[in-house]
């Protein structure tokens, strides 16, 4: 009784199977005439690509997935929200303040060159040209990380590092400028 | 045979067993493609045996490459849900492309079949990734259990059970189908 259920139940799995196969198949039959023309043109650049090697896949799986981001009709809400984060990360690099240390060493290297010798030679300034740009690049770099740092902050984070903001501002004060409260002492 | 006439003779299956899983047409040749491209580029010296599992190999990765993507897009635009608009026409052009042999049955017999044909589509598309992968290449494509597990990078059990969960799902569509009619 359990074989001829059994086989009853392969029999219909079978017949199930070649039902859905041919479904299946006529499915893919009735694809229109634009998915066959299309497949043959992919097939075209298929090999195309893999004749050039610049435009090979591999080894571009970033690059791919931000064109295919980039290509996405989805992107389209997406982005107005991206050029405002932008643009804030922007006014905030902008709004930082210009570090002094940058202010302070090219004015320096003038002045030495000029008290020493006159006419400097060429090694000279291009050192300190290069000093002046790995300071310069050093210090936006530091500013990208600060702005990205900070744009990581969640509220409470925030808060607290207003609150040492507030601190190192009160400690930078002289003590006389401290109001003394009415009462204190 | 050439790796051209090869291609040719894979592409519209493997476009099919794709579309089922991206529901985008755009996405799907993208894969197919991207699998072609891989194919010629890393394999077109080995023999023409070879060809068809490691084609199928290579588009089952790239079908996990896309699904990853999308999974990496759908977490960085969340408030963004993907249209089903291709979805719910898809039905539709399925019961629009009637039997030629309408005429010798009855219309509403031929139209239940056109409908339970659609909603095992329907079922074949709604099934998780590797169920669906694992039904296609091993009753559609005809590859052996072993063969599958290969092309999906999987073990042979997982084969099975896979296609064992696939047969069930879809079975349960048919018969409900068949009750309905009867």
């Amino acid at each position: 009784m359990t074989n001829i259920s059994t086989d009853k139940h392969s029999t219909d799995r079978a017949i199930d199977d070649q039902r859905i196969r041919q479904w299946l198949d006529d499915d893919m039959d009735s694809l229109p005439q634009g998915v066959s023309q299309q497949l043959a043109e992919r097939r075209l650049q298929a090999f195309r690509d893999a004749a050039s090697p610049l435009t090979s896949t591999s080894g571009t799986g970033w690059k791919q997935w931000l064109g295919a981001l980039l290509a996405t009709p989805r992107l389209a809400t997406g982005v107005p929200l991206m050029v405002v984060v932008a643009m804030v990360a922007g006014l905030l690099v902008w709004q930082s303040p210009v570090p002094d240390t940058m202010l302070d060493t090219a004015p320096a290297i003038a002045a030495n060159n000029s008290a020493i010798e006159p006419i400097a030679n060429e090694r000279e300034i291009a050192a300190a040209g290069e000093s002046v740009t790995s300071a310069t690049v050093s210090e936006t770099a530091l500013d990208i990380d600060m702005v990205m740092a900070m744009a990581e902050l969640d509220e409470s984070e925030w808060g607290m590092l207003q609150d040492l903001e507030f601190a190192y501002w009160l400690s930078e004060l002289p003590d006389a400028s401290i109001p003394a409260t009415d009462g204190a002492g | 045979m050439n790796l051209n006439e090869f291609l040719a003779s894979v592409e519209k299956r493997a476009f099919r067993m794709v579309r089922f899983s991206t529901h985008c047409d755009d996405d799907a040749f993208d894969v197919v493609q991207e699998a072609m491209t891989k194919l010629i580029s890393r394999y077109r010296d080995r023999g023409p045996d070879e060809w068809k599992p490691l084609f199928f190999r290579i588009l089952e990765n790239c079908l996990t490459d896309y699904h990853r993507q999308q999974q990496r897009f759908s977490k960085l635009f969340f408030w963004r849900k993907a249209t089903s608009e291709d979805d719910t026409d898809a039905g539709d052009e399925q019961l629009e492309a009637a039997d030629p042999n309408a005429e010798t049955v009855g219309p509403e017999w031929l139209l239940g079949k056109e409908r339970q044909r659609g909603a095992v589509l329907a079922a074949i598309e709604d099934l998780p990734l590797q169920q669906q992968q694992c039904f296609l290449l091993r009753c559609w494509e005809g590859m052996s259990v072993r063969e599958t597990a290969a092309a999906m990078g999987i073990s042979e059990g997982s084969v099975k059970t896979h296609l064992s969960r696939a047969r069930h799902k879809l079975n349960e569509v048919v018969e409900a189908h068949d009750q309905y009619q009867h």
